[in-house]
């Protein structure tokens, strides 16, 4: 072992959990290492203004390549010509999982995460999801309750800036709200329509999201040019880059350090804590050790999982902090992709101008009040109203110059529901340390066991039939309803594995995202998921990351850590 | 032995790999390690075929056409260098058959046949290739296997090319389509008239 450097706490992860954290300790008076296992990524990445014509092949993947290099991250939409160096080598950080099932695993190892990448969508929990749980039996119940949140939610929304359009809804509390974007005309007319089809059971509403309608912090609004995943130099966004890592620089008591791929947390037997945590550099593979007095991990749900496994102990053979025999079980990702598509007459000398981020949002509306027959929990679309472009040139008869005239002219208008539903708890759905396969820097590698239940098809199936039915009710026709058949982990909705309880005999962490066993020992990322709703889940990571990280120094100041 | 190295050895930097014979090619692709040859690949008989089919699907009309757009140097680097072996066979059997079609014909080659009979050509390539399904599918499979060879009719895989090649270059995204790098606001309710190019008066 090399050197060893001593800090008051240490951050393994920089991506949105991470960078949080990191925010939140050093903004407290604490010197902080963030450890991260990739490299740096800065606007000098970015390539927002790389366009088509700038491109050797115009945007079109190099499909050899990615099928050695990135044959599990190109299922990723994003992870196109513009923005695969985003995404990890798959043949470098090697995953396996349970014969005959799938798993795809989105990654992205370098400063920042994958908040350079996400979708921005963010929305408040409310107790219809903090209770479910308690009120079905499956899982345990969470540890907390909207209130305990709620000021944390406002907490990162305030810094992140969050664009949305208030609703007063019980299940969907309002944000911090920036102005909210337009809905389009189409949209609009469809929120109309669905209010007079459905009273006001079904909502359709502008999507809230992580992007700046007007400057704030510092950060520009958005410009409009519609491509976020390729990195935004106006930092209209949030990113760990744009936003949190900043703030934690800018106290000088952050030490951020790349290429830091954490091997496992050094436990005292001892004195019964975390001593910190043991490193292999990226780059050299030397095995280094940081300490500190308190540990976060950040590092994605099934990467800070997988470093707990990974930090055997006598007392706890089966992974760090496992007295529960609880780590690793429960994983989560939601469903995506029942939904339908309808043509829509009426406006066809309307179109839009500018290149918005996000679409609509059409929250919740099963087991709101009560109970369907047929599954628990519920499901929420997104989506949105369009016109094509010159693609549908493919499908068109003809070419020439009436041909090349009348693709100047948009397609018609098509509105698109997608939805996302929620996945329940199982013990069945888990992830081990994979004994025989280790990644490039001799780290055991996950194995996950995740399958889809019964209860997510029947959901599943659910939003096909109502998204048809809704865009029946309004009026469209040609109704293509369409049901995916998306594995686990493709959603990059990934999370439990720690959860959080009230019973050290069933959960990992404490309602203060602390460990039961190991006190100096915080999860915050989603693997600290005791249920997953059916929102996006990155605001709620940032809620509990913030709310952690101050509960920790509230107890550093008042000695008890 | 790089690329450059080898093309030495095979009788100086100028050496055209399409000319090579191909089991030279296959040397060729097994001693670089690259999985495809690169641009320049079409001999001048085959680039002249491309251009003039490039240049009756996306003319020069009010704005430039595919042909002054540079697709025709597109539509080479992409069979060249992005398609699958499987993909560049089938493409370069499908223009192939488009001079021999055309030879039968009116004994000359498609570039130089007459302007009707290019058309009444492709429309009869159009006809057949939407009898087998060519006109439903999108030909960049940008998400496929690398063994997902894309097997679209050939009108249909070429005027794909043309598209592609065409609204993602400057001029197309620019001039034909109007398109704004950064257009600075988002108005969800715009006159398509303030947002598009108009058809030329007379049509």
């Amino acid at each position: 072992m090399g050197r060893t450097e001593t800090y008051d706490a240490i951050v393994v992860g920089s991506g949105i959990s991470g960078s949080w954290a990191a925010k939140e300790l050093t903004e407290r008076g604490l010197r902080t290492l963030v450890l991260e296992a990739g490299g740096p990524v800065g606007p000098a990445d970015y390539v927002m203004t790389t366009y088509p014509w700038n491109l050797r092949h115009r945007g079109r993947r190099d499909r050899a390549r990615q099928s050695k290099e990135r044959y599990v991250q190109r299922h990723c939409y994003a992870c196109d010509a513009w923005s695969e160096k985003f995404f990890i080598r798959d043949d470098e950080n090697p995953y396996t999982t349970a014969r005959g099932t799938d798993f795809k695993w989105i990654r992205a190892r370098q400063v920042g995460g994958r908040s350079l990448l996400w979708a921005r969508h963010v929305y408040r929990w409310s107790d219809l999801d903090f209770e479910a749980n308690a009120r079905d039996g499956h899982g345990v119940d969470w540890p907390i309750r909207y209130a305990d949140i709620a000021p944390w939610y406002s907490h990162v929304e305030r810094f992140i800036g969050v664009t949305g359009q208030a609703e007063g809804l019980a299940h969907l509390p309002d944000a911090e709200f920036l102005p909210p974007m337009p809905l389009n005309c189409v949209e609009s007319g469809f929120r109309e329509g669905l209010t007079d089809a459905y009273g006001g059971d079904r909502l359709l509403t502008i999507g809230r999201c992580a992007v700046l309608t007007v400057p704030h912090n510092g950060r520009a609004a958005c410009h409009y040019c519609g491509t976020c995943e390729r990195g935004c130099t106006t930092h209209s966004y949030f990113s760990a880059q744009a936003a949190t890592l900043p703030a934690a620089a800018a106290t000088g008591r952050m030490t951020l350090r790349p290429w830091s791929v954490v091997h496992s947390v050094i436990y005292n037997p001892a004195t019964g804590r975390a001593d910190g945590v043991r490193v292999i550099d990226a780059d050299t593979h030397d095995a280094l050790e940081f300490r500190a007095r308190v540990v976060f991990l950040c590092a994605s749900a099934l990467e800070s999982t997988r470093i707990l496994l990974n930090s055997r102990t006598n007392r706890w053979p089966d992974g760090l902090a496992n007295s529960s025999g609880e780590l690793g079980r429960n994983l989560m990702d939601h469903t995506m992709g029942g939904g339908a598509d309808g043509t829509i007459g009426g406006y066809d000398d309307k179109w839009e101008y500018g290149r918005r981020p996000h679409g609509i949002y059409l929250p919740r509306f099963r087991n709101v009040k009560d109970q369907h027959p047929d599954f628990l929990r519920g499901y929420a679309y997104q989506g949105g109203a369009s016109r094509s472009g010159w693609e549908r040139g493919n499908a068109m008869a003809g070419f020439g110059a009436a041909y090349k005239h009348a693709l100047r002219r948009p397609g018609p208008w098509e509105f698109h529901l997608y939805g996302f539903g929620e996945c329940l708890p199982s013990p069945s759905n888990y992830v081990e340390l994979d004994p025989e396969t280790v990644d490039k820097w001799g780290i055991p590698v996950v194995r996950v066991h995740c399958q889809w239940g019964e209860n997510e098809r029947r959901a599943l199936e659910d939003m096909t039939v109502q998204a048809a039915e809704m865009l029946e009710a309004i009026g469209a026709t040609d109704i293509v309803p369409f049901t995916e058949d998306n594995p686990p982990g493709l959603t990059i909705h990934e999370m439990g594995t720690a959860r959080m309880g009230r019973d050290p005999g069933s959960s990992v962490l404490n309602g203060w995202n602390q460990s039961w066993d190991v006190p100096n020992l915080f999860v915050t990322d989603g693997a600290c998921m005791t249920s997953s709703a059916n929102q996006n889940p990155s605001i709620t990571y940032m809620a509990l990351t913030a709310r952690a990280a101050n509960h920790a120094v509230d107890l550093i100041d008042r000695g008890e850590l | 032995m790089d690329r450059r190295t080898l093309l030495r050895v095979l009788g100086g930097a100028t050496v055209s790999i399409a000319g090579l014979p191909p089991q030279e090619l296959t040397a060729l692709v097994k001693a670089t390690g690259r999985r495809v040859p690169q641009a320049p690949f079409f001999t001048d008989v085959q680039r002249e075929a491309v251009r003039a089919v490039a240049d009756l699907i996306i003319p020069a009309t009010d704005t430039p056409g595919a042909v002054e757009a540079g697709v025709v140097q597109y539509i080479e680097m992409i069979v060249a260098e992005w398609m699958t072996s499987e993909e560049r066979e089938r493409f370069m059997r499908g223009l192939a058959h488009l001079d021999e079609h055309t030879q039968a014909l009116a004994a000359v080659r498609f570039a130089h046949a007459e302007v009707s009979l290019q058309v009444a050509i492709l429309e009869g390539l159009e006809a057949e290739g939407r009898a087998l399904g060519g006109a439903s599918t999108e030909f960049p499979e940008m998400y496929g296997e690398e063994e997902d060879a894309v097997s679209m009719p050939f009108f249909h895989s070429i005027r794909a090319l043309v598209l592609h090649g065409y609204y993602t270059s400057e001029i197309g995204m620019k001039e034909e389509l109007l398109f704004r790098e950064i257009p600075g606001r988002y108005d969800g309710c715009v006159d398509v008239s303030e947002v598009t190019r108009p058809a030329p008066e007379s049509e």
